[in-house]
């Protein structure tokens, strides 16, 4: 697929209503609103590795099931079978193998592809860390998770991989929560420690 | 007359440093970068809060972001009084540091 038909390809699927935001995101990283010409002309003037980068990055925010979907129909596509995907997983599935075949010289490499569909797991960070990390109060408590979310999806998942990046997420939650229950645990201990001597 | 402890002393200057895009993820990875200190994010958003009583930073609610999860960013900034605090702080260190010999970063 060239280049321009690719584009095209993206332009078509990214237009549909529910998929506004992977057009918006494709011109701005930094998730300001643009109009489609705008996004337009952004992608004219991203690199190829920039536009690969752009949609394994996208990828990251699929369902889990649709990018299940995706996975198991990659090796049929790839045999010339039909498969059976709703528009979204298809346009994400075309731009994947035709930023692919352009990287590897119209070559796809079934292996190589597989690779690239890994990236679409959505990466969420572990449910009961998140849960816990209710503790914190209010004030704060959405900001913090918001840091460590974006720490964890653009910084520490890609360069460590899902399993240390939980790993590593499940540490700061327990120091997130110490740090602010610990003050509490403290009073507490000191208002027994001053009932006894009261009590006595 | 409020003074800053060293952790906050990092974390002030890691808030000046980066300007407008001060915000909890950003100021922890300075710390470690910079200062190459691990910090985690409770602690930078405990001692943020703390500097926040004490009327030596403000804050603004961000925008959100798809990889954030939807939530918002909160920015902070050094007050006229933070920055004074700042300033005391760095100049007791040095004037500490003066009397020391060169292995220790004094003048001598």
């Amino acid at each position: 697929m060239k280049r321009e038909e690719l584009l095209a390809e993206i332009q078509r699927y990214c237009q549909r209503d529910h998929n506004e935001r992977v057009a918006l995101f494709a011109a701005s990283p930094d998730g300001s609103r643009l109009t489609w010409e705008s996004c337009e002309m952004a992608m004219w003037n991203k690199t190829n590795e920039e536009l690969i980068n752009f949609i394994r990055r996208e990828a990251h925010h699929l369902p889990s099931e649709q990018a299940e979907k995706i996975r198991q129909a990659a090796p049929a596509l790839l045999r010339g079978e039909k498969v059976d995907l709703d528009a979204m997983s298809m346009g994400f599935l075309l731009a994947l193998m035709s930023f692919q075949r352009e990287v590897i010289d119209d070559q796809p490499d079934p292996k190589e592809f597989t690779v690239a569909l890994k990236t679409t797991e959505t990466p969420r960070s572990p449910r009961v860390a998140r849960f816990v990390l209710f503790l914190i109060p209010k004030k704060n408590r959405e900001h913090l998770i918001g840091d460590l979310e974006e720490e964890y999806r653009t910084l520490i998942m890609p360069e460590y991989g899902r399993r240390w990046a939980r790993i590593w997420y499940r540490g700061q939650v327990i120091q997130a929560v110490g740090f602010y229950v610990w003050p509490f645990v403290k009073r507490v201990l000191g208002m027994a420690a001053i009932w006894k001597v009261i009590g006595r | 007359m409020d003074y800053l402890g060293e952790f906050e002393l990092l974390v002030m200057l890691a808030v000046l440093r980066l300007g407008s895009n001060a915000y909890g993820m950003m100021i922890r990875r300075e710390i470690e970068d910079v200062a190459e200190r691990s910090a985690s994010l409770g602690a930078v958003y405990t001692t943020l809060e703390r500097l926040e009583d004490k009327g030596f930073l403000s804050s603004a609610v961000g925008e959100a972001t798809e990889e954030r999860g939807g939530r918002a960013k909160k920015y902070f900034k050094v007050t006229a009084s933070g920055a004074g605090a700042v300033k005391r702080s760095v100049k007791s260190t040095d004037a500490m540091k003066a009397g020391l010999g060169p292995a220790w970063g004094g003048a001598r």
